[in-house]
């Protein structure tokens, strides 16, 4: 099973830790925010705003070393621009799994 | 090396870091004036007495988006001469064109690769230095 890790983020940091902190820090402060507006505009049926959360989210799943995550939230973005909503599950299972990542 | 004055326009903070990592890296001595969208960004070409260089833009951004801070530019007699170029996740050739249409002096989607990520940077910092040098000396 894919699972988030640094690897991404290291490789962009090189060897520099404050950098690396500096990213996190962002994806930890950010990320409850982005989701918690994107589960408000899916809840609203606001699907093409929840299509760019979705785009803005998926950097952080990128950053986070989730390749197949990526791929998920990509289709998934695409998928709200028609109003499908198929992959929701699949995107939800990704989003809670970075949380447990990040918090736990 | 002269400091090219570039206004940054990316609603994600990490994308804006990551720019500035790269200019820090290539000793570039930039002067980074940075918005979180297309209507700050208007904001601060307005208010800001400096003449810059380049302006580098995402596209997917709220409030104003970089194809609506691009139409602007463009069409301001004032802004309009400015390199602008966009650095997008979007590899759509429908934005590509788009952008074209308006006018822009580069286009590149963003690689997951930093390396990859900071040679295109990096370039893009080195040809824009240049012509920029160039455009003083011919005046």
């Amino acid at each position: 099973m894919e699972l988030p890790n640094l690897t991404l983020i290291k490789e962009i940091s090189g060897n520099d830790i404050e950098f690396e902190n500096s990213i996190l820090d962002i994806i930890k402060l950010e990320f409850p925010e982005e989701v918690a507006i994107f589960k408000t505009n899916f809840e609203q049926k606001k699907y093409v705003e929840a299509s760019n959360n979705v785009h803005k989210i998926k950097h952080k799943i990128s950053l986070l070393g989730l390749k197949n995550g990526l791929e998920t939230a990509s289709a998934f973005e695409l998928q709200l621009k028609q109003e499908k909503l198929e992959l929701y599950p699949n995107f939800i299972e990704i989003l809670d799994k970075i949380h447990v990542y990040l918090y736990n | 090396m002269r400091s090219l004055s570039i206004l940054l326009v990316d609603d994600d903070k990490i994308e804006r870091l990551k720019f500035k990592k790269v200019c820090q890296e290539v000793d570039f001595e930039s002067n980074i004036f940075e918005a979180k969208d297309g209507e700050t960004a208007l904001q601060i070409l307005k208010a800001s007495k400096t003449s810059f260089d380049l302006i580098i833009s995402d596209l997917n951004m709220p409030r104003m988006d970089g194809f609506e801070f691009l139409s602007f530019v463009k069409k301001n007699a004032e802004f309009k001469n400015i390199p602008f170029v966009i650095i997008s996740t979007s590899n759509s050739k429908i934005d590509l064109d788009r952008c074209y249409k308006f006018g822009i002096s580069g286009y590149f989607t963003k690689p997951l690769k930093y390396t990859e990520y900071s040679k295109r940077v990096t370039s893009l910092l080195e040809y824009w230095n240049k012509a920029s040098l160039s455009a003083r000396l011919n005046t």
